[in-house]
């Protein structure tokens, strides 16, 4: 037996201490009485007493100096080896997205952690515990912990992560752990079977219920009718899987399907809807019950729907720009004339062709064509109409900006009867020149929004207008104004979604499918957020005007994760293991904190007897 | 001690004389009628006659009938003589006991009963191992109410009552009525001698026990050291738990059965009063319900 704290006998020290106190205390009380002959003949009718009952005078003491004794002990902690008692356990927990499933009730996460905590719990003490888990990444959770309580509250802290998942960096953690000590106990925790294991035990959390899939949907557009794909999976049973179609979030249409689907054999499945033109969302649901629910259902979001915009065009002959704009794809287009024009706001950009307002928009991208007068926040100015004596020019510049708002343009210059000099006061690239002023330039204007100008008349060189590079720049510049905002909406778990910040954003929200919410930085130019839950997120981005811009996104589970296979691959811990056991420890006080309580009752016990039994 | 016998306790023993009167025939009750016969009115029986006998008691309407000489005899009537006796030592007045009080009060309640009866009363103390005479020959109510004062100025703080010491010296009186011994009789000293002598002069005897609440129920526990009120030299010490006080119970119950069954053999009565017991609950419960007074 040792002592953790061997200065806590020195509570001891109480026990001559307490047999002062009893003596000092344990006077005779004197008291004169009106005769002392009933009692000195009573002496005449005293029982022999038994010798023991010698010792119920100074029970109770015996009881106190008992109780010190158990305090002493119990504050210095004593701890008795147990030899070759315990062990050392190395777990690995698989965290994957496939141990979401839920088999009786409970996650089989869930259930690998019961079945580590249980095995935890029943070691002998002096154990070493060593816990790696499997999310994203393998990543050492705690190692050669003897604590069990703090093995057992980190292990109840871990969560599952909506990931694929890889065993071989795990197991090269556990190697390096049997390297140190070839005893140890290597178990793996997971759904997933393995053909052979060497030095790990597997322990499978899997019961193999139905489990089935959909995935890889798909829309397209063809002469009027949309035709959704998805690809269905059953796993275990040949199985015929009732599917459902939701359309823009089921708010247009509901479609109900079936397909016979054999296991492990992908069968692709197309609904086809007659008479649609367009689509924000479609959403195919397997309703048939299984172990796994995250995989039964897949959504597509229309990308460019997300990243669709409203123009308003502010012109007195649109036709050019109008017709410009609708060949690069942009749609939602709203015209007025320069008279009819005022202050408007809720538009992603605004182009005023030979027109200046009164007041810069604040709220969109902005487009001059052909401006009239100096406007304040535009960041350049209007020095009048001009008449050039040479043809324009492309810039030459190499730098990537330029280069990206000149991709595919021919450069070739034009001839203009006129134009507008322009002073710049802001940062603007220039990409077409004349008389080695600006032509057309891009920058930004004092409210931080995109502003593109072309510094002349569109009407007035139909060279330009009608060749291919008006509607090649007209893209880029478009792009230009409009970037991405999310390049895509379909992801898997563990990917990760990139928000281009535009100017003017004041804060994206992103939510996920459980309702954490994410504030990525808006003080980068591309926001990256992880998406470690299966399945939809709403990203919502408010603009520094107040408005609001919202996307969705589908995250589904890695298709590895949805039905764990057996794996071909064998698990192998190198090295010849060994069987030599570490000494245990007991130091459970509890048999301490029994007998004290005993002690404590018997001597309240006594006390009662002395006092109140001999009335 | 403060006041016993006051006028309030007067008029409570007058009270209970008249209860008494109406319940009870005998001793108290009613007249003494004496086994002697004497000149009363009241006739007894005949007799031959002896010369010199008083011829104006001759039945001449037997001598008419039977033509011999009777003799009618009348019962004589006396007063008795109630003697009563009280241990005035300092066992009977230590503490919170009130042993002293309660032998005062019976001691007036019976004197008061007996004067009713037109008995002559005397009351001792018993001092040690003497009798010192504290009211002598009080006959009639009157006289009662001038003496039985006397009563409130005993002090209590003799030693050891020896109660045979006391009274085998003294003058009994003979046949002629009750003797009355209150004391707590915690004492090993010899009363059974004065309790033969006085069933020798043929007097009647009641002993009354008065014992105070903590000597018939102790309630005191553990390490103790007794002193005795009377003689300091007497100690006890020991840690007074269950078992002590079973023993003591016994020992109380030893004292008790011996003074009662030593009384009965001499033809006397017992009594065993608390010290806090109301008079009418010892006259009633312990003496009339119990055929001491019959």
């Amino acid at each position: 037996m040792s002592l953790t704290y061997p200065l806590g006998l020195l509570v001891l020290a109480a026990i001559p201490l307490l047999i002062l106190i009893y003596i000092i205390k344990n006077k005779y009380t004197e008291k004169t009485v009106s005769s002392t002959y009933l009692w000195t003949l009573s002496e005449q009718f005293i029982k022999k007493r038994m010798p023991i009952s010698r010792i119920v005078g100074i029970l109770s003491l015996i009881l106190q100096i008992l109780a010190i004794i158990v305090i002493a002990f119990s504050i210095s902690h004593p701890s008795f080896v147990l030899p070759r008692a315990a062990r050392e356990y190395c777990f690995i927990l698989d965290g994957s997205a496939s141990m979401t499933a839920e088999e009786g009730g409970t996650t089989r996460f869930e259930a690998g952690k019961d079945r580590i905590a249980s095995m935890i719990e029943d070691s002998t003490k002096g154990s070493l515990y060593s816990l790696i888990y499997i999310g994203k990444s393998a990543e050492t959770v705690y190692r050669g912990y003897s604590d069990k309580d703090r093995a057992l509250r980190l292990l109840d802290d871990l969560e599952v992560e909506y990931c694929s998942s890889t065993v071989t960096d795990a197991l090269g953690i556990a190697q390096q752990i049997f390297d140190e000590n070839p005893s140890v106990d290597a178990y793996l925790v997971t759904d997933k079977k393995y053909a052979q294991a060497e030095n790990i035990r597997v322990i499978n959390v899997s019961s193999g219920g139905d489990n089935f899939a959909v995935s890889n949907v798909g829309y397209a557009l063809v002469d009027g009718k949309l035709n959704v794909t998805c690809d269905l999976m059953t796993y275990e049973n040949a199985t015929a899987l009732d599917l459902e179609l939701y359309l823009d979030g089921a708010t247009t249409a509901t479609l109900k399907g079936q397909a016979e689907v054999k296991p492990l054999v992908s069968l692709p499945y197309t609904f086809v809807i007659e008479g649609r033109t367009e689509l924000k969302s479609a959403r195919v649901v397997v309703k048939n019950k299984d172990i796994q629910p995250l995989d039964n259902e897949a959504i597509i979001y229309n990308v460019d729907y997300e990243n669709s915009s409203r123009t308003l065009l502010v012109s007195d002959h649109p036709f050019y720009i109008q017709a410009g704009l609708i060949s690069t794809g942009n749609s939602q287009i709203d015209v007025v004339e320069t008279k009819d024009y005022t202050d408007r706001t809720g538009y992603d950009l605004y182009i005023f062709d030979s027109y200046t307002p009164a007041e810069l928009p604040k709220d969109g991208a902005v487009w001059f064509f052909d401006p009239r007068s100096s406007l304040a926040g535009t960041n350049f100015n209007f020095q009048g109409d001009t008449y050039p004596s040479k043809m324009s020019e492309y810039s030459k510049s190499t730098a990537h900006s330029v280069q990206d708002l000149l991709a595919g343009v021919s450069k070739k210059g034009f001839t203009l009867s006129k134009y507008v000099k322009c002073g710049l006061s802001g940062k603007f690239t220039s990409l077409l020149t004349i008389d080695s002023n600006p032509l057309i330039f891009a920058g930004l204007n004092a409210y931080g929004n995109r502003e593109v100008v072309f510094a002349f008349d569109v009407h007035d060189s139909a060279t330009f207008t009608l060749s291919a590079d008006y509607s090649t720049l007209l893209a880029n510049l478009l792009k230009y104004s409009f970037p991405l905002i999310i390049d895509g909406t379909s992801y898997y778990c563990g990917e990760t979604l990139a928000i281009n910040v535009l100017p003017g954003t004041d804060s994206i929200v992103v939510k996920s499918p459980t309702g954490k919410e994410h504030y990525p930085d808006t003080n980068v130019d591309v926001s990256e957020y992880e998406l470690d839950e299966a399945g939809s997120y709403t990203v919502t981005i408010t603009m520094k005007d107040k408005s609001v811009r919202t996307f969705n996104v589908y995250a589904s589970i890695p298709e590895d994760e949805r039905a764990p296979a057996v794996s071909e691959k064998m698990l192998l811990i190198r090295g010849t293991a060994q069987n030599n056991m570490r000494n245990g420890i007991y130091d459970d006080l509890l048999i301490f904190f029994i007998v004290l309580a005993v002690v404590v009752i018997a001597d309240y016990g006594v006390y009662l007897y002395e006092q109140y039994q001999l009335r | 001690m403060s006041l016993v016998v006051t006028e309030e306790f007067l008029e409570q023993v007058e009270r209970l004389e008249m209860l008494i009167e109406n319940n009870v025939a005998g001793r108290f009750g009613g007249n003494h009628k004496s086994k002697t016969f004497g000149s009363s009115c009241e006739f007894a029986d005949f007799r031959d006659y002896i010369p010199g006998d008083d011829i104006q008691k001759i039945d001449w309407n037997a001598f008419a009938r039977f033509k011999k000489l009777y003799l009618r005899l009348y019962l004589d009537e006396r007063q008795v003589h109630t003697k009563i006796y009280i241990d005035v030592s300092k066992s009977m007045s230590f503490g919170r006991g009130k042993k002293d009080e309660q032998a005062i009060k019976l001691a007036a309640a019976f004197a008061y009963l007996s004067v009713s009866q037109m008995d002559r009363v005397s009351i001792y103390l018993i001092r040690g191992g003497q009798v010192e005479t504290l009211i002598e020959n009080m006959l009639g109510k009157e006289s009662y109410l001038n003496y039985i004062g006397a009563l409130n100025d005993v002090v209590f703080d003799g030693d050891d009552a020896r109660i045979s010491e006391a009274i085998l010296p003294t003058s009994v009186g003979y046949g002629d009525g009750l003797s009355i011994i209150i004391s707590d009789f915690l004492t090993d000293s010899d009363f059974f001698a004065a309790l033969d002598h006085l069933a020798s002069k043929k007097r009647d005897i009641l002993c009354i026990q008065v014992l105070s609440k903590e000597e018939l129920d102790p309630r005191v526990r553990g390490k103790m050291h007794f002193f005795d009120s009377e003689d300091s030299g007497k100690v006890y010490r020991k840690n007074i738990n269950k078992e002590i006080i079973r023993a003591y119970m016994r020992a109380l119950e030893f004292v008790t059965n011996r003074i009662d069954g030593y009384a009965h053999a001499v033809g006397g009565e017992y009594a065993l009063v608390s010290a806090q017991e109301p008079l009418g609950d010892i006259f009633f419960d312990k003496l009339i319900s119990k055929g001491v007074f019959k």
